[in-house]
């Protein structure tokens, strides 16, 4: 490779302003009432974590910074097409009055496009799999926190659609990882199958949803750290890591196991709850 | 009048068709004057003359001119335009997606084609409350919106300086 293998690319000056780019653009939808503000706030958010997409210069993750723009611009733009036609129709501007069955429908669909959700779910592991393991985390945990916030409070949303959004996202993101030999595939497909599970539960519990929601990032963020550690991309290279840290990749299936739901932990009891819910 | 106005929201229309066909930036560009035209003679046509002429000024004189130059950067030796068979297709889907989204929000809602103004809810129709005193609370109780949305814009020029920075060894071109 004629790149040097550098951890940051850019300056730090530039850095720093595209990181607090991003903690801004999570914190001014999580702070709108008006879905203009909600709409600033995550194209904001798609904007600043470009550059650090792409910082490697390499093609596969220049691919992977065109793709993820592509889509997240889509879904915004659906998001404003959604908001103006309430505007239009009830001429409400608040986030908690999009109550119309078009725009709101509209917008669900917008917002599944933005975090991944099944049937809109393809370009998530093509995206992660061209990011190094560090901005593949933000992408899987961070950037998906200002969507959640505005599905949460689009209440009541339409029954039929969260249904079927969250069962094709379990079933798909289950099927879909079982036979990937990169980890941020199987990350990514990890990612739809949880999904599935908050917008599944979404109009029963919300507060479920956040749970699982932060169970999720505490999870998927050890996995990518592990990973980071060992510097392992492929399951090749995790069946060598035990040579590099022993105790870490004894303590790995732990978190995996956990990510799969498997008793005793996290994951088993809140699907449970969903279900009993 | 009316006659007028259909004739530019259809002309409208055909211009977002034209551009969303996916044709060369060359032909695309040409779809985004003639829906920018189109568009600022809807504007002018509900009353709202300021903001069309913002349009003309800075969307067609400004972003389009400079979006004009850099297709002319990637101009190609056999550019397609709407004749080819491709583009034709796309944009036979698309105009299938018209007649769905046309069926969905005319046909279930209680929307009417036409209907609304740029001016309307500001209690009188006086010229000078409508968009204009919208564009003066945006400077006034709507500053925190004007800094937001002028940060945003600052930090895309810092992500498009990012994304384009080094000559052969930057991001668009290849390693």
């Amino acid at each position: 490779m004629l790149v040097k293998l550098q951890p940051f690319l850019m300056s730090p000056l530039i850095m720093t302003t595209l990181l607090l780019s991003l903690g801004l653009g999570t914190t001014i939808t999580f702070a709108s009432s008006h879905w203009l503000f909600a709409w600033m706030g995550l194209e904001i958010n798609t904007l600043a974590i470009l550059p650090l997409m792409a910082q490697h210069h390499h093609p596969r993750a220049v691919e992977a910074t065109t793709k993820y723009f592509l889509t997240q611009a889509t879904a915004a733009a659906m998001i404003l097409f959604a908001s103006t036609t309430n505007a239009w129709l009830t001429g409400q501007w608040n986030i908690f009055q999009l109550t119309h069955p078009l725009p709101l429908t509209l917008l669900t669909m917008a917002l599944a496009l933005k975090i991944g959700l099944a049937p809109l779910h393809t370009w998530l592991p093509e995206v992660l799999q061209g990011l190094n393991l560090t901005t593949g985390l933000i992408l899987s945990t961070w950037q998906k926190l200002a969507p959640f916030a505005l599905l949460l409070q689009t209440q009541p949303m339409n029954s039929t659609t969260l249904i079927l959004l969250g069962l094709v996202s379990t079933l798909v993101g289950g099927w879909g990882g079982l036979n990937q030999t990169q980890l941020r595939k199987v990350l990514a497909y990890s990612s739809i199958a949880h999904l599935g599970w908050m917008i599944l539960v979404l109009q029963f519990t919300p507060s479920l949803t956040l749970l699982t929601l932060i169970t999720y990032f505490l999870m998927t963020f050890s996995t990518f750290v592990v990973f980071k550690l060992n510097n392992v991309t492929t399951m090749n290279a995790l069946s060598t890591s035990w040579t590099k840290s022993p105790t870490m990749t004894a303590l790995t299936p732990l978190i995996l196991l956990s990510l799969g739901g498997l008793p005793p932990w996290q994951d088993l009891y809140q699907n449970d709850s969903s279900f009993k819910n | 009048m009316s006659y007028t106005m259909a004739l530019l929201l259809m002309g409208m229309v055909g211009g977002l068709l034209g551009v969303a066909s996916n044709p060369s930036p060359y032909f695309g560009a040409l779809g985004l004057v003639l829906v920018s035209g189109m568009g600022c003679g809807v504007l002018a046509g509900y009353h709202g003359g300021f903001l069309s002429l913002v349009l003309f000024l800075i969307y067609l004189g400004g972003m389009l001119v400079v979006f004009a130059y850099s297709a002319a950067l990637a101009a190609e030796p056999y550019p397609e335009g709407w004749l080819s068979w491709a583009v034709a297709m796309t944009a036979s889907t698309y105009l299938m997606g018209l007649g769905v989204c046309w069926w969905g929000f005319f046909g279930h809602t209680d929307l009417r084609l036409g209907e609304g103004q740029v001016m309307g809810g500001w209690g009188d129709s006086s010229q000078l409350r409508g968009e204009t005193g919208g564009v003066g609370h945006m400077y006034s109780s709507g500053g925190g919106g004007l800094v937001t949305c002028a940060g945003g814009l600052l930090l895309t020029l810092f992500v498009v300086l990012e994304l384009t920075r080094g000559l052969a060894r930057g991001t668009i071109r290849s390693v």
